[in-house]
C-alpha cells in the first residue's frame, strides 16, 4: 500500500517487556505463546502474588549507579526502551536536533513503588526523614523528562494519561506533532511498574485481577471461555516517529507506517467498559476514516484483550460487528500479561513486528473462545500471512478508548 | 574521624553510586555529581547513618569531602 503524505514512519522500536529485554527477544517470546506470568517473590502476602516481570536485567550497567537509583522503575525502563529505540533508528544523542525532537509517553501509576516507600518511610521515622526525590520520581510527567534528559531532546514533551489506553494516546498525539510540523522526530511510547501492594489491593478489591494463584501461566487467557480477569504487568515500549519522505531521505530503514488514529470516550462507567463497545469502534471508525482505509483493508488486529470478562466481551463484540471474521485477531496479553498504560505502545511495536516479519503471534492460553466471541483468533502458534492493514485498538479505566492504524513498509 | 570518613565513603558509594577511587578527600560535591536534589537526598541519609541534625544548606556544592568529614565529626561529637 502507498504511503500517504499523512503517514508517519516508524523507524526505530524498543521493548523491556515481561517478554524480554530488547526486540528480537520479545518478537521469539511472543511467538512462542508462552506466558510470562509466574509467583513474584515481591508480593508475597498481597493480594494477588503472581505477577508478569520484565526479565532480571543489570540497571545499573544500562543506566550508570549514580543515574539508577534517582529513578523509580516505570523511568527506568523508559530510559533503557528509549535508547534501544533510537538506536535501531540510527540515532543517538550527537546527531539529534534537540529542539526539533519531542518525547511523548503514556503512563497511569507514576512512581508508586518510590511512594509506597517513601510513605512507610514517613509513617515510622516522620517528615524530615522522606526523600526529596520521593516526588521527582513518583510524578508521572517526569518520565518525559528524563527520556528528555537523557537524549537531549528539547522539543515539546508530555506525558498522555488515558489509563490502559495511554500508551496509543502517545503514538497518536506523537504523530499528530509531526504531522503539524512542530516536530521532525518524535521519541513516542508507554511505560508502567506499579506492581505493588497497594495498588495490587486496589485492583484486586475491584474484581480486575486473575485469582488463579496455583496456575499463573494459565491466568492470562484472553477471549478464553474460563479468563476470570487480567495479570498485572511491568514494562515499556518506544518508537521513534518521523515523516517518511525524512526517513527515506537520511537512508533510515521504516518498520512500518503510523497510518491513522482515532479515540473516543464511553461515558457510560468509572471502570466497565460499555458493553455493546460502541465507544471501541468509534475509536477503530475514526482511525480507519483518518487512514483514509476501509473496514475491509484491515487484515490484521492486535486487541486489548486483557482477559477480563467484560473487556473481551465488549471488545470482541465491536470487531465483529466492524470488521467481522476478515482480520487475524491476537492478544500479546496472553504472553506479556496486562502492562497498563505501556500496553498500547509494546502492542503498536508487537504489530509492526507482526507486518514486517508476516506473522500474527497467537494468544496465549485461548483454548476455547468465550460464549458469543465469533473473531478469527489466532491460537496454538504465528500465523503466517502478507499482512498490510493493522489495527492496535486501546481501551482503559475513565471510559478511554484509542486506536492505531499501522501499514507496512 | 577516620571512621567516620570510612563510614561516609561506604555511603556515597553504596546509595549515590559514586565509585570509591573519585571519593577523595579534596573531591567537592559539585565534582561527585551531587545537584541540588542529590545533596538534600544526601542531607537525609546523614540525619539517618549519623543521627545528626544536617540540612541541604550545610552542603553547598563546593563543599569538599573533607570538609563533610569534618563538619560531621563535629556534629557527632556535639550530640
Amino acid at each position: 500500500m502507498a504511503p500517504t503524505r499523512f503517514d508517519v514512519a516508524v523507524t526505530g522500536l524498543g521493548l523491556v517487556t515481561p517478554a524480554g529485554v530488547g526486540i528480537a527477544e520479545n518478537w521469539d517470546r511472543v511467538c512462542s505463546g508462552i506466558s510470562a506470568a509466574a509467583h513474584d517473590p515481591t508480593l508475597v502476602g498481597a493480594a494477588v502474588d503472581f505477577s508478569c516481570r520484565v526479565p532480571a536485567f543489570d540497571t545499573d550497567a544500562l543506566l550508570g549507579p549514580r543515574t539508577a537509583w534517582r529513578l523509580d522503575r516505570f523511568a527506568q525502563l523508559a530510559i533503557v526502551a528509549a535508547r534501544e529505540a533510537l538506536a535501531d533508528a540510527g540515532l543517538d544523542r550527537s546527531t539529534l536536533d534537540g529542539p526539533r525532537v519531542g518525547v511523548v509517553l503514556g503512563n497511569s501509576l507514576g512512581g508508586t513503588t518510590t511512594f509506597e516507600q517513601q510513605h512507610g518511610k514517613l509513617l515510622a521515622s516522620g517528615h524530615d526523614r522522606v526523600s526529596p526525590l520521593l516526588v521527582p520520581m513518583a510524578m508521572v510527567n517526569m518520565v518525559a523528562g528524563y527520556v528528555a534528559i537523557d537524549c537531549g531532546a528539547t522539543g515539546p514533551s508530555l506525558v498522555t494519561a488515558t489509563a490502559c489506553a495511554s500508551g496509543t494516546t502517545a503514538i497518536g498525539t506523537a504523530r499528530d506533532l509531526i504531522r503539524s510540523g512542530a516536530c521532525d522526530i518524535v521519541i513516542a511510547g508507554g511505560t508502567e511498574s506499579a506492581l505493588t501492594p497497594a495498588v495490587l489491593a486496589g485492583l484486586s478489591q475491584m474484581g480486575a485481577l486473575s485469582g488463579r494463584r496455583d496456575d499463573p501461566g494459565a491466568a492470562s487467557r484472553p477471549f478464553d471461555v474460563d479468563r476470570d480477569g487480567f495479570v498485572p504487568a511491568e514494562g515499556a515500549g518506544i518508537l521513534v516517529l518521523e515523516r517518511v519522505d525524512d526517513a527515506v531521505a537520511r537512508g533510515a530503514r521504516i518498520r512500518g507506517r503510523i497510518s491513522g488514529f482515532g479515540s473516543s470516550s464511553d461515558a457510560h462507567h468509572a471502570t466497565a467498559p460499555d458493553p455493546t463497545g460502541a465507544g471501541v469502534e468509534r475509536a477503530l471508525v475514526a482511525a480507519l476514516a483518518d487512514a483514509g482505509l476501509g473496514t475491509a483493508d484491515v487484515d490484521h488486529v492486535n486487541a486489548h484483550g486483557t482477559s477480563t470478562p467484560l473487556n473481551d466481551a465488549m471488545e470482541a463484540r465491536a470487531l465483529y460487528r466492524l470488521l467481522g471474521e476478515r482480520p487475524a485477531v491476537t492478544s500479546t496479553k496472553g504472553v506479556t500479561g496486562h502492562t497498563l498504560a505501556a500496553a498500547g505502545a509494546i502492542e503498536a511495536a508487537y504489530t509492526l513486528l507482526a507486518l514486517e516479519h508476516g506473522a500474527v503471534p497467537p494468544t496465549a492460553n485461548l483454548k476455547t473462545s468465550g460464549d458469543g466471541i465469533e473473531l478469527d483468533l489466532v491460537t496454538g502458534g504465528p500465523r503466517r500471512g502478507a499482512y498490510e492493514v493493522a489495527i492496535n485498538s486501546s481501551s482503559g479505566f475513565g471510559g478511554h478508548n484509542a486506536a492505531l492504524v499501522i501499514t507496512a513498509a | 574521624m577516620s571512621s567516620i570518613n570510612d563510614r561516609l565513603s561506604a555511603l556515597i558509594t553504596a546509595k549515590f553510586g559514586v565509585p570509591s577511587a573519585e571519593i577523595k578527600p579534596e573531591a567537592t560535591l559539585e565534582q561527585l555529581d551531587f545537584d541540588s536534589l542529590v545533596a538534600a537526598e544526601l542531607a537525609v541519609t546523614l540525619q539517618d547513618e549519623f543521627d545528626v541534625q544536617i540540612g541541604e544548606d550545610d552542603l553547598p556544592p563546593e563543599l569538599t569531602v573533607a570538609g563533610l568529614v569534618e563538619l560531621l565529626g563535629s556534629k557527632v561529637v556535639a550530640a
